[in-house]
């Protein structure tokens, strides 16, 4: 003990010194390690949420993209299909089809349109409230309810997508009706709401009075059958029982990001993969977690070499310290002398040498696990903010 | 002299795993599947082939006609959260048209049938954009029997697919129901032969798909059976005899005895043919009643 005792004594006098060597043995040791468990969390979260995917369709384009998209709401540019699309793939008894459209958000929390068949295919619970019943309402993620303090009765409102174009969309104010319980997913960080709603914020529906029975300063034109209405008629930045939202168009050709699809069996999922195989076939059928696997395949070769590099920079920093603490032992020739003078032995002075020594790997080593440790806990979330 | 220094051991180790709390399907249910349906004759039907195996519910009230329901949240949360909603389809369920369901858990029953389109409301566009008009469909699909026929096949291979344990029960059951339904569709081609192509008036409008398939010539008129006729409604009705001379209406409901009266003045005599929509007993029995009042009324001893 008295010799523990002296080392750390040795260990705390010379604590610049061992500080700096200390924080660079912990970086140049937790950077591999932090980094292999980023990936291997990133790999378990994005791999668990490409298999709770089990197939997009969409347009052709890039796949990956489209996965990401569709699992992690990523702002990616993916292209439409149409709505009608859904009806197409339903009409298929073995398979369950779920819009999504993407790119529109409340502030930087995603806006997601879709219907109530994603809430029950994602499996997701409320932790308060109810589903969303109509256009208009809204649903939000557990993570993002707290960071606004957002409950039932709250209201969120879309933001205008580019700065340059403030009437491309429409900023629509949604009642908040429930929130998630935690995911544990993207779910967490984005508002849910059904697709009439976000195209309604696109722009191809919206709300106003009844045009039959219009002001003439806000007609272009009436005749008996028809009624053209100008730009000054105002238009409903909610969607409730009183704001006349319609649609312009049919909704089976208004634009959907893409489709989530879960087929009841794996036949289902072949037979489906099947029909759109063909080059000329207006869609293309993924598969989420084939493509994350690859993914992850030209990762795992990308993460050997960089952690080749760290390995050697880890070796350069050992060695560094091998001549520091040389040194540092050479300039303590005295202090050592005078020690012997006081009566300690060699083996003494050794054993002070050797539990400095020590203590300052297990400072390193418990350095490392905490930077390790700290980086896991937060890896989930840096992920998610990531993709 | 300095503090001793007290050696930190390290090696907390902290418990790490997803954040996920658990999820509850929102279709978790302990029992029987909960199927909603949308009329009466769907509701009875679904009885007639599943028994008691399901949780069957209706999506109206008893009041009123189905079709217009306005379901309230809690029924709307129900919706949300059922094994199957039964559609009529055809434009029936106006309420389901704002409001946000599953898809996955809807079968409309009149996919392919050819549908008859009502007059459209007025068009409206927005500046140079496409014009559109909120149309409509005649809905009441099942009083063209053989139709009826072909929705209850929907309903016992969607019932069939919802408890596949019992899915040959359920066919044979929806065979049996179909069979029902063709002999109700074969009396009533016959006794529509007998009819001819006589001018029929119909309170309400609600007999198109009757009329196509059996043959049947008719006009309507949007009155109610518990609504005596005033000034305007029977100058509406003489305006309508006028080169169509019908001399009977056909109700869809018991109307009042004044109503009759005010009718037969005009030389126009009543008969009921009620589409039992919210039928309160047995539809078939219903349907029964309606060929035995028309066979009265034009075979036995009402022909003019």
């Amino acid at each position: 003990m008295k010799v523990l005792r002296l080392a750390w004594a040795a260990l705390w006098f010379y604590r610049r010194r061992n500080g700096l060597l200390l924080l660079a043995l912990v970086l140049c040791g937790a950077l591999p390690l932090s980094l292999h468990v980023l990936v291997q969390r990133a790999e378990q979260m994005v791999h668990a949420r490409a298999v709770a995917t089990p197939l997009v369709v969409a347009a052709r384009g890039s796949a990956l993209e489209q996965v990401l998209a569709g699992a992690y709401f990523s702002d990616h540019d993916v292209g439409s299909v149409p709505a009608g699309l859904i009806d197409e793939l339903n009409a298929r008894t073995d398979v369950v089809a779920v819009p999504l459209l993407l790119g529109f958000h409340a502030q930087q929390a995603p806006i997601v349109g879709t219907n109530p068949d994603y809430l029950r295919q994602r499996g997701l619970g409320r932790a308060s409230g109810r589903w969303f019943m109509r256009p208009g309402e809204c649903v939000v993620g557990a993570d993002l309810a707290q960071a606004r303090g957002l409950a039932p009765g709250s209201v969120v409102v879309s933001s205008p997508e580019s700065a340059f174009n403030l009437a491309g969309s429409y900023p629509i104010e949604m009642d908040v009706v429930g929130v998630l319980a935690p995911h544990g997913s993207p779910d967490d960080g984005a508002v849910l709401c059904d697709v009439r709603t976000t195209w309604a914020i696109a722009g191809y529906g919206h709300g106003h009075q009844d045009a039959a029975s219009a002001d003439a300063s806000l007609l272009l034109q009436r005749d008996g059958k028809e009624v053209v209405v100008n730009a000054a008629m105002p238009i409903a930045r909610r969607i409730d029982a009183g704001s006349g939202m319609h649609l312009h168009g049919d909704p089976a050709a208004l634009p959907i990001s893409l489709a989530l699809v879960f087929p009841a069996t794996d036949k289902a999922g072949t037979l489906l993969r099947g029909a759109y195989l063909a080059d000329d076939a207006p869609y293309q059928v993924i598969e989420p977690a084939a493509e994350i696997t690859e993914l992850f395949a030209t990762v795992a070769v990308v993460e050997w070499w960089v952690q080749l590099g760290l390995a050697a920079a880890f070796a350069a920093t050992l060695l560094v310290a091998v001549l520091v603490m040389t040194l540092s032992l050479r300039q303590r020739d005295k202090e050592f002398r005078t020690m012997r003078l006081l009566g300690a032995s060699r083996s003494r002075i050794a054993g002070i040498i050797a539990g400095e020594l020590g203590m300052l790997l297990m400072l390193a080593a418990g350095g490392m696990v905490v930077v390790t440790v700290a980086v896991h806990m937060w890896a989930g979330s840096l992920i998610v903010g990531v993709l | 002299m300095r503090t001793c220094h007290l050696l930190i051991v390290l090696g907390c180790v902290f418990l790490f795993g997803c954040a996920g709390g658990a999820s509850v399907t929102p279709a978790d249910h302990a029992g029987k599947p909960v199927v909603y349906v949308v009329n009466e004759p769907l509701r009875q039907f679904a009885a007639a082939i599943a028994g008691t195996d399901l949780d069957l519910r209706p999506s109206y009230t008893k009041q009123g006609d189905p079709a217009f329901a306005e379901p309230d949240d809690a029924l709307l949360q129900g919706l949300q959260q059922a094994d199957l909603l039964v559609l009529n389809g055809a434009g029936y369920e106006k309420w389901r048209e704002g409001l946000s369901l599953p898809a996955s858990i809807q079968v409309n029953t009149s996919v392919g049938y050819e549908l008859i389109a009502t007059e459209a409301s007025t068009a409206h566009r927005h500046g140079a954009g496409a014009a559109h008009q909120h149309g409509d469909t005649a809905f009441t699909t099942w009083m063209d029997y053989r139709q009826a026929a072909a929705q209850v096949r929907m309903l016992g291979e969607a019932l069939a697919g919802l408890v596949p344990e019992r899915a040959s029960a359920y066919l044979q059951a929806s065979a049996e129901v179909q069979t029902q339904l063709l002999e109700l569709d074969a009396e009533m081609a016959a006794l529509a032969q007998q009819i001819g192509d006589r001018p029929l008036i119909v309170s309400h409008p609600v007999y198109q798909y009757w009329a196509r398939r059996y043959g049947v010539n008719v006009r309507a008129l949007h009155w109610e059976p518990d609504v005596v006729p005033d000034a305007a409604a029977l100058a509406e009705l003489a305006t309508l005899r006028d080169g169509f001379p019908a001399e009977w209406m056909i109700w869809e409901g018991e109307p009042l005895a004044a109503s009759v009266a005010a009718l037969e003045q005009l030389g126009v005599r009543s008969v009921v043919v009620d589409p039992g929509g919210n039928a309160e007993g047995d539809w078939f029995r219903l349907q029964h009643d309606n060929l035995e009042r028309l066979r009265q009324a034009f075979v036995s001893g009402g022909l003019p």
